[in-house]
């Protein structure tokens, strides 16, 4: 496969999240699909956490911003606004528990950036995947500034 | 310039942090670099930023897990450590600077740093970085409690 078919699959794959079109997902995903960002396999698993952002922030929108390949591999930086309007199942905590959060009502934008590697014309693996998880967090509400901090710059923090 | 040419001027400027010998950066990167995340202009500024790490993370240490390339980029793929035990300058929201007393804790930062290689040197950058872990382990940041949210 060329880069520019394989970076093809990945826009594609975009225009399926942000349509909501999961069925869209068999053709481009294998069956097999292995995320070692999120440490799961299956095509299956990876619709159900699609569904699950789908029920967290329905409005969710992600708008690729650069797209490079090389070999097997497609990067993707790209952004993702959204509304968290839903339950959102399965947060993790730092404990490593996971919770159902009520919906923030929360706006946020945050940018991300994902490596994939494409197998045959399928994808086959997210290699990797860093998120600014503390912008995120910091805009659904879910973290706060310490003691330490509100003393360190007590002008940033109402 | 080939894909591996563009890497390995990647590669020396890592390296090059690595061994605290940002001088080199002279030679790697554009004097006018343009940092588009943080929207900041001047190679100087950036060689500042890795000042204010070896102050408070002695250690600090820039590993690559991944390094992609095509046309005019490189992507790399960082997964940055260090030991805080220095004094270490953080900008604060507002974008003034705090100063954090060290606190001995091991702290890890991963990103994505892609930049583009126009006849030799690193010209303009964007990047991803994953920095709940250092100011958590910090102690600047923590999560809300959650009494009344239902385990799944």
């Amino acid at each position: 496969m060329s880069k520019e078919k394989n970076k093809a699959i990945v826009r594609r794959l975009w225009e399926a999240e942000n349509e909501r079109n999961l069925a869209l997902l068999d053709e481009l995903i294998a069956p097999d699909y292995v995320d070692s960002a999120f440490q799961f396999t299956g095509l299956e698993e990876y619709k159900q956490m699609q569904i699950m952002s789908i029920a967290a922030f329905p409005d969710f929108h992600e708008t690729i911003e650069d797209i490079v390949a090389e070999g097997d591999k497609v990067c993707v930086h790209f952004k993702v606004t959204g509304t968290h309007t839903g339950e959102y199942r399965g947060f993790p905590l730092p404990s490593g528990k996971k919770i159902t959060l009520a919906p923030t009502g929360k706006k946020f934008t945050i940018t991300c950036s994902l490596i994939w590697r494409i197998v045959d014309g399928k994808i086959a693996e997210k290699e990797s995947a860093v998120y600014d998880w503390m912008d995120f967090h910091k805009q659904l509400g879910i973290i706060e500034y310490t003691e330490k901090a509100k003393k360190l710059f007590p002008e940033d923090v109402s | 310039m080939s894909l591996e040419e563009n890497k390995a001027i990647i590669r020396k400027g890592i390296e090059a942090v690595n061994e605290r010998n940002l001088a080199l950066l002279d030679e790697l990167m554009a004097s006018d670099f343009f940092d588009h995340t943080l929207q900041t202009r001047g190679l100087e500024g950036a060689k500042q930023v890795y000042a204010l790490f070896f102050k408070g993370f002695p250690d600090f240490h820039m590993a690559i897990e991944d390094i992609v390339a095509e046309g005019d980029k490189v992507w790399v793929r960082l997964k940055s450590t260090g030991t805080h035990t220095g004094e270490f300058y953080l900008p604060t929201p507002s974008g003034k600077m705090m100063t954090l007393a060290p606190t001995g804790k091991k702290i890890t930062i991963k990103s994505v740093n892609i930049r583009r290689v126009v006849e030799g040197k690193i010209i303009e950058g964007w990047n991803v970085t994953d920095s709940l872990d250092l100011l958590k382990e910090l102690g600047v940041i923590e999560y809300k409690r959650f009494p009344d949210e239902k385990v799944s």
